[in-house]
C-alpha cells in the first residue's frame, strides 16, 4: 500500500486554479523531489496536503486513510510532518523547548496518556533531537537569536520531532550558503535512509535534487508534466520548456 | 560527546520551587495579621483575592496570548453562585465555593467553546460581548440576583471541614482562610504553568499556526485553559462576596474585567507571580495616590499604563527579569556559541 | 436620553433612529480609525465625553450651541493628531493587546483630565433655541431637536461618504487602509495620512459630544454605556467600513428602540447579543474590510 495517495486533487482561488487534478502517489521510503518554476502550485498542493488550506476537489489518502480536509493537527497526529519555507519556528523559546513541544504533542498522541507520559521520556527524546541535529551547544538559546541556518535545522527538527512516517520538506535549504546547503543535504540523506521516514521535498537548488532524489516530479502551473528518475526528468523537453518559458 | 547542555530543569525542580515557595509563602502570610492593623488585614484579604483573579487571568493572557475583556464575568458568576448558595442556605462555606468555582468552570465553557476560535481583538470584542451580557442578566433579572441592588446580607456561615468547625465571623479567620485557598490555588495554577501542557500553551501563543503544524489541537488547548482560567476567577468572586457580604452587578462590568488586565501589565504578565506584582502595586498606589493628591489616581495610572506599555511591556517583573539576566549574561558567553562553524554541526555521528 | 415615551409607533421609530444617529456619529470615527490606522481605539468613548464637557463650557462662555460646534470638533481633532503622532505611532507593530492596553491608558488620562478642568459636577449643555420644543410627528409631539439631530448625522453621513468615494483624499485614505506598504511604493505619504485620518475620526467624537450633548447629563462616567455600544455597532457593521456603521447602528438603535417591545426585561443585553452572533458567524461583520 502506498504511503500518500493523491487523487484529482484540485484547489482554486477563484478563477485561478493554483492546482490542477494533480495524480500523485508517494511510496513508503522514496525521497521524492518536487520542483517547477515559480508558482507552480508546490507550496500549495503541501497546504492541501496538510491541511493548511481546504481543497477544491480531489482526494487525499494517507495509510489508506482518507485524510481530505482534516485540520492539521488532525493530519500531523497522523504521521505527517511538514516544515516551512520562511523558517516558522518559535522565536522566544529556546531551541530545546521548540524541540520538547514538538516532542510532546507527538507523544501525546502516541500513548494517549495526556501529559501522565511521564516528561522524563520527552527529555531524553529531546536530547536524541538535539545531538542528531547537531544543535546541543545552542539548546538554551532562544531560537530568534540564531542565525538563518541554525533556525533552518530547528525548523527540521520540529517536523522530526513527532516522529512522522512522512515528511514533507518546504525548500529545507532555502537562503543558506554553499557550504550549509551541502551540510543540510547530508543531513536529510540520513534522515531518509532511517527505516519509516519518507521524504518529500520542494527544491530550488537542482544540485541538491539531484543529489537526493530517487524521483523528482515536475509541476508547472498546477498540472504535474513529468514524473521520474532524476536523470530521465533532467533532460525531458517539456520541463526544459517550462523552465525557460514558451 | 561533549558535556550535556541542555539540563531540561523539569517536574522535578518546579516541584522543589514550589515547595520551597509555598513554605515561605505560608510563613509570610501566617505572619501578616501579626503586623497589620485590623484595618490592614482587611486590606491582605482584599488583596489575595484581587491576587488571585488575575493569575486566573494571565493564565490566559501571559501564557496563553489570549486577552479577554470580559473575565469580570466569571468573577461575577462565581460570586453570584456562591451568594446565592449561602444566601438561600444550600451549602455551606466550603460548598458555596466549590459551587461558585464549578459554575464559572460551565460559564467558561460555554462562552469559551465560541470565543478560542476567534483571534485577537474579536476574540477581545467576543469575550466583551457575553461579559456585559451577562452583566445585563445580573442587572435585570431582579428575582434571582436581586437587581441593581444585588445580593446583600449574605452570612458566612462556619466552616466545617473534617468534623471541625471554624467560625469565620472575625475578619482574622476569614483572612486565615483566604490565604490558604488563594496559596493553594496559586501552587494549582503554578503547577500547570511549569507543566509540558503550559510549555505548549506558550507555544500557542506565540505562533498558534505553526502549532497546529506540530499536531497541537490548538482550539481544545485554548478551551481548556479558558475553563481552568474563568474557574479559578470564579473562585476569586466565591471568596469575595462572604467577604464583603455582597453581591452586586458591578462585578460583573467591563470596567471591572480591565482591572486584571492592568494589573497583569503592570506587573508583567511572562513571569507567572507577574500579576499578583501588579495588583500589590496597583493597590497600594491607589491608596497611597488617593490620600496624597486626592483623587487623582487614574492620572498616575493612566500614565502608567501608557509608560509600560510604551517602554516596560514586560511589567515591573520584566524589568527585574531583564535586569538579572543582563547580569548573568555578562558571565556566560553567547557569542562563542554563535561562532561554531555550522559545518561542524551537521554531522552524521551528531558530534561537535 | 431625550426620548418621549414611545406610545406611537412613530415614536418608536424616531427614537430609534435618534439611537442610531448617535450610535453612527461614534462608530463611524471608531471604525475609520480602525480601517486605517488598525489601532481599536477604547478612548473614543472619553473623547467624545470631553467633548461634551467641553461644548458645555464653550456654550457656557458663548452662550451660544453653534460656537460649539464650530469650536469643539477642531480642538478634538488637534487632539487626535496629537494622540496619533505622540501614542499610537509607537505601537503600530506591537501586538494587538498592547495597544489596546494603550487607549485604556488613555481613557485614564482623559478621565482625570476632565476631573482636573471641570470637577465632579455635572454640566449641561442646551439645544440651540431656534431648536428646542417640539414638532407634531403623525400627530404626536416630538422633540424637534430630534429631529434636527437625524438630519443633520444624515448630512453628516452622505459627506463622509462622498469624501471617502469621490474626493482624491478619500481614495488616498482608503488605499491607506487597504495596504499600508502599498500606499508608501505608490508616494502616498502615509504617516500624514494616519495623522490626518486620526484627526477626522476624533473631530467626529468631537462632533457627538456637541450634538448629543443636549440629550444627556454630562458626567464622568457618561461613556462607559457608550463604550461596548460603539465597539458592538463598529463589529456589527464590519471592522473598518463607514457604510457599515451606519448600517450597524441603524439595525442597533431600532433593535434599542423595539427590543422593549420584544423583550421587555433584556432589551439591554439585545445589542451584545447581536455583536457576539455576529463575530460567531460572521466575524468580519456586514462590510467587513480589515482583518484583525
Amino acid at each position: 500500500m502506498p504511503l500518500l495517495e493523491i487523487h484529482r486533487l484540485t484547489k482554486s482561488f477563484g478563477r485561478m486554479v493554483a492546482v490542477d487534478q494533480v495524480d500523485l502517489t508517494i511510496a513508503t521510503g522514496q525521497l521524492t523531489a518536487v520542483i517547477g518554476p515559480n508558482g507552480a502550485g508546490k507550496t500549495t498542493l503541501f497546504n492541501v496536503i496538510t491541511g493548511k488550506l481546504q481543497p477544491t476537489m480531489g482526494r487525499v489518502t494517507f495509510r489508506g486513510e482518507d485524510i481530505t480536509g482534516f485540520s492539521p493537527h488532525a493530519i500531523v497526529s497522523r504521521g505527517i510532518a511538514r516544515s516551512f519555507q520562511v523558517t516558522n519556528v518559535f522565536p522566544e523559546l529556546t531551541v530545546a523547548d521548540n524541540l520538547r513541544v514538538a516532542v510532546l504533542s507527538a507523544r501525546r498522541y502516541a500513548d494517549r496518556h495526556g501529559w501522565r507520559g511521564g516528561s522524563g521520556g520527552a527529555t531524553a527524546e529531546v536530547v536524541r533531537l538535539l545531538q542528531e541535529l547537531g544543535l546541543q551547544p545552542h539548546a538554551e538559546l532562544p531560537c530568534a537569536v540564531l542565525s538563518h541556518a541554525h533556525q533552518r535545522l530547528v525548523e527540521i527538527g520540529l517536523a522530526l520531532g513527532g516522529h512522522s512516517r512522512l515528511l514533507l520538506l518546504d525548500e529545507p535549504t532555502a537562503g543558506m550558503g554553499l557550504a550549509e546547503t551541502v551540510a543540510m543535504t547530508h543531513f536529510i540523506r540520513n534522515l531518509a535512509q532511517r527505516e519509516e521516514l519518507t521524504v518529500a521535498l520542494i527544491e530550488h537548488d537542482m544540485q541538491v535534487v539531484f543529489a537526493l532524489a530517487e524521483r523528482v516530479v515536475v509541476m508547472h502551473q498546477g498540472r504535474i508534466i513529468a514524473d521520474g528518475a532524476p536523470a530521465v526528468v533532467r533532460d525531458d523537453p517539456l520541463v526544459r520548456a517550462a523552465y525557460l518559458g514558451q | 560527546m561533549g558535556e550535556p547542555v541542555y539540563r531540561y530543569l523539569g517536574a522535578r525542580t518546579a516541584l522543589w520551587r514550589a515547595v520551597v515557595g509555598g513554605v515561605v509563602a505560608m510563613v509570610v502570610l501566617a505572619l501578616v495579621p501579626v503586623v497589620a492593623s485590623p484595618f490592614q488585614l482587611l486590606f491582605a484579604t482584599e488583596l489575595l483575592i484581587l491576587c488571585l483573579f488575575a493569575l486566573a487571568f494571565n493564565l490566559l493572557f501571559g501564557i496563553t496570548g489570549l486577552l479577554s475583556f470580559g473575565h469580570a464575568a466569571y468573577f461575577g458568576v462565581g460570586g453570584y453562585l456562591a451568594a446565592l448558595a449561602l444566601v438561600h442556605g444550600w451549602t455551606g462555606l466550603l460548598g458555596a465555593l466549590v459551587l461558585g468555582m464549578t459554575g464559572a468552570a460551565l460559564a467558561g465553557l460555554v462562552i469559551g467553546y465560541f470565543c478560542v476560535r476567534l483571534n485577537e481583538i474579536y476574540f477581545a470584542m467576543l469575550t466583551l460581548a457575553f461579559g456585559q451580557m451577562l452583566y445585563v442578566i445580573a442587572w435585570q433579572w431582579n428575582e434571582v440576583t436581586g437587581g441593581s441592588d444585588g445580593l446583600v446580607g449574605v452570612p458566612r456561615p462556619p466552616l466545617r471541614l473534617l468534623g471541625l468547625t471554624l467560625l469565620l465571623d472575625t475578619d482574622l479567620a476569614f483572612y486565615y482562610l483566604v490565604a490558604t485557598v488563594v496559596l493553594v490555588a496559586t501552587l494549582l495554577l503554578w503547577g500547570i504553568a511549569t507543566s509540558p501542557f503550559g510549555l505548549i500553551l506558550r507555544a500557542i501563543r506565540e505562533k498558534p499556526e505553526r502549532a497546529e503544524f506540530v499536531g497541537i489541537p490548538v482550539h481544545r488547548c485554548r478551551l481548556a485553559t479558558f475553563v481552568v482560567s474563568a474557574a479559578f476567577s470564579g473562585l476569586a468572586g466565591a471568596l469575595v462576596v462572604p467577604f464583603g457580604r455582597t453581591a452586586t452587578p458591578e462585578m460583573l462590568f467591563w470596567t471591572k474585567s480591565v482591572e486584571p488586565v492592568m494589573m497583569s501589565l503592570l506587573g508583567g504578565a511572562q513571569v507567572f507571580l507577574g500579576p499578583a506584582l501588579g495588583v500589590l502595586v496597583y493597590v497600594w498606589l491607589k491608596e497611597w495616590i488617593s490620600s496624597r493628591l486626592v483623587d487623582y489616581w487614574m492620572l498616575v495610572m493612566g500614565l502608567i499604563v501608557v509608560g509600560c506599555v510604551l517602554f516596560f511591556r514586560g511589567g515591573i517583573s520584566g524589568v527585574l527579569v531583564t535586569w538579572w539576566l543582563a547580569r548573568s549574561a555578562r558571565r556566560m558567553s553567547y557569542a562563542s556559541a554563535r561562532d561554531t562553524q555550522v559545518d561542524q554541526v551537521v554531522r552524521p555521528d551528531g558530534g561537535r | 436620553m431625550n426620548m418621549m415615551p414611545a406610545d406611537s409607533f412613530a415614536a418608536y421609530v424616531l427614537n430609534g433612529l435618534v439611537q442610531a444617529a448617535c450610535l453612527f456619529l461614534l462608530a463611524s470615527g471608531l471604525t475609520l480609525i480602525f480601517g486605517v490606522l488598525g489601532i481599536l481605539n477604547f478612548a473614543h468613548a472619553a473623547l467624545f465625553m470631553l467633548a461634551a464637557y467641553l461644548a458645555a463650557q464653550v456654550s457656557a462662555w458663548s452662550g451660544s450651541f453653534w460656537v460649539a460646534l464650530l469650536v469643539v470638533p477642531p480642538v478634538l481633532a488637534l487632539l487626535g493628531a496629537g494622540l496619533e503622532r505622540g501614542l499610537l505611532r509607537r505601537v503600530y507593530d506591537v501586538p494587538v493587546a498592547y495597544q489596546l492596553l494603550l487607549t485604556l491608558g488613555v481613557v485614564l488620562l482623559i478621565k482625570d483630565l476632565v476631573k482636573l478642568l471641570w470637577g465632579t459636577a455635572w454640566k449641561t449643555l442646551s439645544e440651540p433655541p431656534m431648536f428646542s420644543g417640539t414638532m407634531m410627528v403623525l400627530g404626536r409631539p416630538y422633540p424637534l431637536y430630534n429631529v434636527v439631530y437625524i438630519g443633520f448625522v444624515i448630512l453628516l453621513g452622505l459627506a463622509l461618504w462622498a469624501f471617502l468615494s469621490r474626493t482624491r483624499l478619500g481614495k488616498v485614505v482608503r488605499a491607506a487602509a487597504m495596504d499600508r506598504d502599498m500606499a508608501n511604493a505608490v508616494g502616498i505619504n502615509v504617516p500624514l495620512v494616519y495623522t490626518g485620518v486620526c484627526a477626522l475620526g476624533t473631530a467626529l467624537a468631537g462632533i457627538m459630544g456637541v450634538f448629543h450633548g443636549p440629550m444627556l447629563n454630562i458626567h464622568l462616567d457618561v461613556d462607559h454605556d457608550y463604550v461596548v455600544e460603539a465597539f458592538a455597532v463598529v463589529v456589527i457593521g464590519g471592522l473598518g467600513s463607514v457604510p457599515g456603521a451606519l448600517l450597524g447602528a441603524l439595525l442597533v438603535g431600532m433593535l434599542d428602540a423595539f427590543g422593549i417591545l420584544i423583550i421587555p426585561r433584556f432589551q439591554m443585553a439585545f445589542i451584545y447579543m447581536v455583536m457576539a452572533a455576529v463575530l460567531v458567524f460572521r466575524p468580519h461583520g456586514l462590510f467587513g474590510v480589515r482583518e484583525a
